[in-house]
């Protein structure tokens, strides 16, 4: 039986945050009703699934969005319950739900890890208010601060934070407080985003009103916060991902190692057969749909150089790169890639060590540059 | 013209001869020429006002776009005279700027008079006087007409006067027309069979066809526009190049229509026309050449088209080396359409293979580019232009250099030369201190100044010509909000104090950045196009310093910084597709870049390093 990743995209959020151009409909626009008629859309969705791609093993959940969380309990516990009798999830399965500090209480908590949810991401942002501000996040530190402690309360024992570095008055200062009150909440991992400004976004609209900390400041408030992380216990073992011991997170690492992923609802991307394709953008005929082969696009077929290609701009996002002995395995150009690198190795932007070839610190902050000119 | 001259003249004619004119229309830029033709193409009937674009004689695109006509174009009308008589009219179109002066006269010589357009509101200009002048030396019957009467501001009185006091032809009863609205188009006709002769010519004689303009035609080969002046040539004839010595068979001849050729009998003596004769090797069809036929040649060529000379030489390189075919290819068919183009091989470290080209000067070498560019969608790298140098050396051998990177070192020369021009300056009174100012910044000596009237002045300046190659005409029009008009001729060589700036990226120089400057101007050049690279040099991994260099020595210093990040963007399941394709982007913009040394450059590197406005 094939062992996938599974992605449940949920497009519903309390308001939209200034920076996201996720899939997402504000609070105005999905009544209880729609949120009721999105779950069983998803349902039908995993059968539709299950007839197309037959039996699947899961050992990854990834509930994201949106904001999951602004799904009811009952619709959370209806939704689990008919992945679990459609798929079979291995007894170690990773379940993870993103939350919104604002958007869940006890009852909702205890129920996701009754029903089986393992782990919870969290996105916190920053501890300083003015920034959750012009981020245009709905809770104060102090909200997320308390929800993340209603979750230990709940019993989670893997719980992730996210933290953005870049935003609009950001100084240096600002986010190491960041990284140090988020560290003193002792999560088992932390990713940290860089801010992007995306095309039609508020925070993008808007970019001229505002300061962002320039490159020298990013890089150097981004190196900084990597060393008060591995000083608190939290390695970097991806570009912007950092976590305690044996807490890497097992459905992201699927992404970076080329294992397949079947993704559900409005926007969600899979990885299958060698096809990256996407379900449409579009709550209302997602809802009513009945054949959900019509919402689906092929985005791209893979070919075997895709995939060669993919698996080196993938692992080396990980601070352990590939090794070359599963470069040889897994493409038939592995002295090409070797020697495309060499010129960075020498220049100190890669490293090889121990029959691994992985970006060092300096190299991962111009990563774009040097795969551009590695796989092309 | 004297009675003699006259008598002489009905006698060589034959009565088919009389009723031709061969004529030219030339003008300032802007004063309205093309406009005029299509007024005159409208009122003969040549083409109906349905078919008429906008300016028909401007066939190209690019001269739609600038709104200058750059090549001449012949084309046939006929007209009933207010006598009852058919004349047949044969306008020879002409270009109306200070680099195509050669284009001008080679049309002029096909002709025996040319109306000069003078702008009712702005007056005699440079280039009228230039062109006038042009029409003069060539023997022309100039009738001037006065155009733009339908604006508010024109001055009948005002233009007819510097036409009579500035350029000495009479113009007290000349046409003044609106070639815009229609205005007195009839009189313009009149005056063209009343005043300018009809060619003469001995249609028994041997042949004698002047080539004034040439164009290659994937279908028919090398189109060549000749006006005939002894003789008569048509298809069948086996005709002789008289300068090469080619020769060809005669496919077709006929006379220029506006939408194209049309098949005629034969050309003769006094006409204007085409010949095609399958000819494909281009270099065989010299502008200016005369042709003749093999048996019965005529003993001796036409007098000469003046010989035109590049002013300012540039390297061309294509973007990707492996074009370099293509690039010759485009050349040799612009060389075709375009006497005044030259081009010969050459190699530079930084680019590569590639040409050096001549041009007339730095709009003509814009054209050619841009053409390069649209026409056969080449993607090139222009090197700075460069004027021809002159340098005794000191082993007694003179060279002359138009590729800054030949240019020998300070212990060689014995002494150096740069070419100068006089140049001559029209502007109204208020701009004179601005433009003197300019003329002063650009080592321009002064050498007179005259009023033509209360409000405009005349400027004399002796200027060398390497200081108005790159933007001195931007610089005037700037200066003058656009009405300052500028020509100017080659002097000839005087000495001077030049030195070779080099430039090193990373180390290592860059030869295809070399250019000569005046000793006086290297440091403040030297700083400005450091300056200038380290804009248009994208930030790598790694420091690069920019330094200007005289031989050894460093004169000017900037650096570009290394890139420190780039965007690390999240790239979960939705992301992979499309961070794969912004990759391999990044990746081909860089493939556009040439690699100088360990340096990548844009293309547009280069060229920002030629606009070197001082405002």
């Amino acid at each position: 039986m094939k062992n996938i990743g599974i992605y449940i995209h949920i497009p519903f959020c309390v308001s939209k945050c200034a920076y996201c151009d996720f899939y997402s409909l504000p609070q105005e626009r999905h009544g209880d009703e729609i949120r009721e008629q999105y779950v069983s859309a998803l349902i039908r969705q995993f059968e539709w699934a299950k007839k197309k791609y037959g039996e699947l093993s899961v050992s990854s959940v990834f509930i994201g969005g949106g904001t999951p969380t602004t799904l009811k309990a009952e619709q959370l516990v209806r939704l689990i319950t008919s992945l679990k009798n459609t798929f079979e999830l291995t007894c170690d399965c990773e379940f993870t739900v993103e939350a919104n500090p604002k958007t869940f209480d006890e009852n909702k908590l205890r129920t996701l890890k009754l029903f089986g949810v393992n782990r919870l991401s969290i996105g916190i942002q920053s501890s300083n208010e003015n920034e959750l501000n012009l981020l245009g996040r709905i809770h104060s530190f102090d909200d997320a601060k308390k929800a993340f402690e209603l979750t230990r309360k709940c019993g989670f024992d893997n719980v992730s934070v996210d933290v953005m570095y870049g935003v609009p008055s950001q100084t240096e200062q600002s986010f190491l407080s960041t990284l140090k009150a988020v560290t003193e909440l002792s999560p088992e991992h932390i990713s940290v985003y860089g801010l992007q400004l995306e095309e039609g976004t508020p925070l993008c609209k808007n970019r001229d009103k505002y300061v962002f900390p320039d490159e020298n400041e990013c890089v150097s408030m981004y190196s900084k916060g990597i060393s008060l992380l591995s000083k608190a216990g939290y390695s970097r073992y991806e570009i912007s991902n950092f976590a305690r011991e044996g807490k890497k997170c097992r459905h992201n690492l699927g992404y970076w190692s080329a294992r397949e992923y079947l993704g559900f609802g409005t926007g969600a991307y899979s990885y299958f057969n060698s096809q990256r394709f996407y379900c449409e953008e579009n709550t209302e005929s997602f809802l009513s749909a009945k054949d959900f082969d019509s919402l689906i696009t092929v985005e791209e077929t893979l070919s075997e150089t895709d995939k060669e290609k993919e698996f080196v701009m993938l692992s080396l996002r990980l601070t352990d790169g590939f090794s070359v002995k599963e470069l040889f395995e897994r493409t038939r150009n592995a002295e090409f890639y070797l020697d495309r690198c060499k010129k960075y190795i020498e220049s100190g932007f890669m490293e090889i060590r121990d029959g691994r070839v992985f970006f060092t610190e300096k190299g991962f902050d111009v990563s774009n540059t040097v795969l551009s000119e590695i796989l092309f | 013209m004297n009675i003699e001259k006259l008598y002489e003249r009905l006698h060589s004619m034959t009565e088919r001869q009389k009723h031709i004119r061969n004529f030219s229309i030339i003008a300032h830029i802007d004063h309205g020429k093309s406009t005029l033709a299509d007024r005159l193409l409208e009122a003969t009937k040549t083409v109906t006002s349905r078919e008429m674009e906008e300016q028909v004689l401007d066939n190209m695109e690019l001269e739609k776009e600038r709104g200058i006509t750059i090549k001449a174009r012949a084309v046939r009308m006929r007209y009933t005279h207010t006598d009852g008589q058919d004349y047949i009219l044969n306008l020879i179109d002409t270009p109306g700027h200070v680099d195509f002066n050669y284009e001008v006269s080679r049309s002029l010589n096909a002709c025996e008079g040319a109306l000069l357009i003078v702008d009712a509101t702005q007056g005699v200009e440079a280039q009228t006087l230039a062109n006038a002048y042009l029409a003069i030396d060539a023997d022309l019957e100039v009738v001037p007409v006065v155009n733009k009467m339908d604006l508010p501001s024109a001055d009948l009185d005002r233009a007819r006067s510097e036409i009579e006091d500035v350029i000495g032809i009479p113009a007290e009863d000349c046409p003044a027309v609106s070639a815009k609205t229609g205005l007195n188009i009839d009189s313009v006709l009149s005056a063209v069979v009343e005043q300018i002769p009809a060619p003469k010519g001995d249609e028994n004689a041997p042949l004698k066809a002047l080539i004034f303009d040439s164009y290659y035609d994937s279908y028919l080969g090398v189109v060549v526009l000749v006006r005939v002046f002894d003789g008569c040539v048509k298809a069948g004839d086996k005709i002789k190049m008289m300068s090469t010595g080619a020769v060809f068979d005669v496919t077709d001849v006929g006379s220029l229509e506006p939408f194209g050729l049309s098949s005629g009998e034969s050309v003769k003596a006094g006409e204007v026309g085409y010949i095609t004769a399958s000819i494909k090797t281009l270099s065989d069809t010299q502008v200016g050449d005369t042709i003749t036929l093999v048996e019965n040649p005529a003993s001796e060529a036409m007098p000469g088209f003046k010989k035109v000379n590049p002013m300012v030489y540039s390297g061309i390189y294509p973007e990707d080396g492996a074009k370099y075919e293509d690039l010759r290819e485009a050349l040799i068919k612009l060389q075709l359409n375009d006497a005044a183009l030259s081009f010969e091989p050459e190699t530079s470290i930084a680019l590569g293979f590639g040409f050096r080209c001549g041009f007339l000067g730095l709009l003509h070498m814009e054209i050619i580019q841009e053409r390069l560019e649209r026409e056969f969608n080449l993607d090139i790298i222009t090197t700075a232009p460069s004027v021809i140098y002159k340098i005794d050396c000191k082993d007694g051998s003179t060279v002359f250099i138009d590729n800054p990177s030949n240019y020998p070192t300070g212990d060689e020369i014995e002494k150096a030369y740069e070419p100068m021009v006089k140049a001559s300056i029209i502007t109204p009174v208020e701009y004179v201190g601005g433009i003197m100012d300019l003329c002063q910044d650009r080592r321009g000596i002064f050498i007179d100044m005259k009023y033509l009237d209360k409000t405009r002045t005349e400027l004399h300046y002796h200027l060398p010509l390497n200081e108005i190659i790159y933007d001195f005409f931007d610089a005037l029009k700037s200066r003058s909000r656009g009405y300052a008009s500028l020509d100017y001729e080659l002097l000839g060589y005087y000495p001077s104090k030049l030195v070779k700036l080099d430039f090193l990226l990373n180390g290592d120089p860059v030869d295809a950045l070399s250019f000569i400057v005046h000793e006086e101007k290297a440091y403040a050049r030297a700083r400005r196009i450091a300056e200038k690279l380290k804009e248009n040099i994208p930030r790598a991994l790694f420091e690069i310093p920019i330094q200007a260099a005289i031989g050894g020595k460093v004169i000017a210093r900037e650096t570009v910084k290394a890139m420190r990040k780039d965007v690390l963007a999240k790239c979960y399941g939705g992301d992979i597709t499309r961070k794969k394709k912004l990759l391999e982007k990044q990746k081909e913009g860089k493939k556009k870049m040439r690699k100088l040394g360990t340096v990548e450059v844009t293309p547009e590197a280069f060229m920002a390093v030629l606009k070197l406005d001082d405002n």
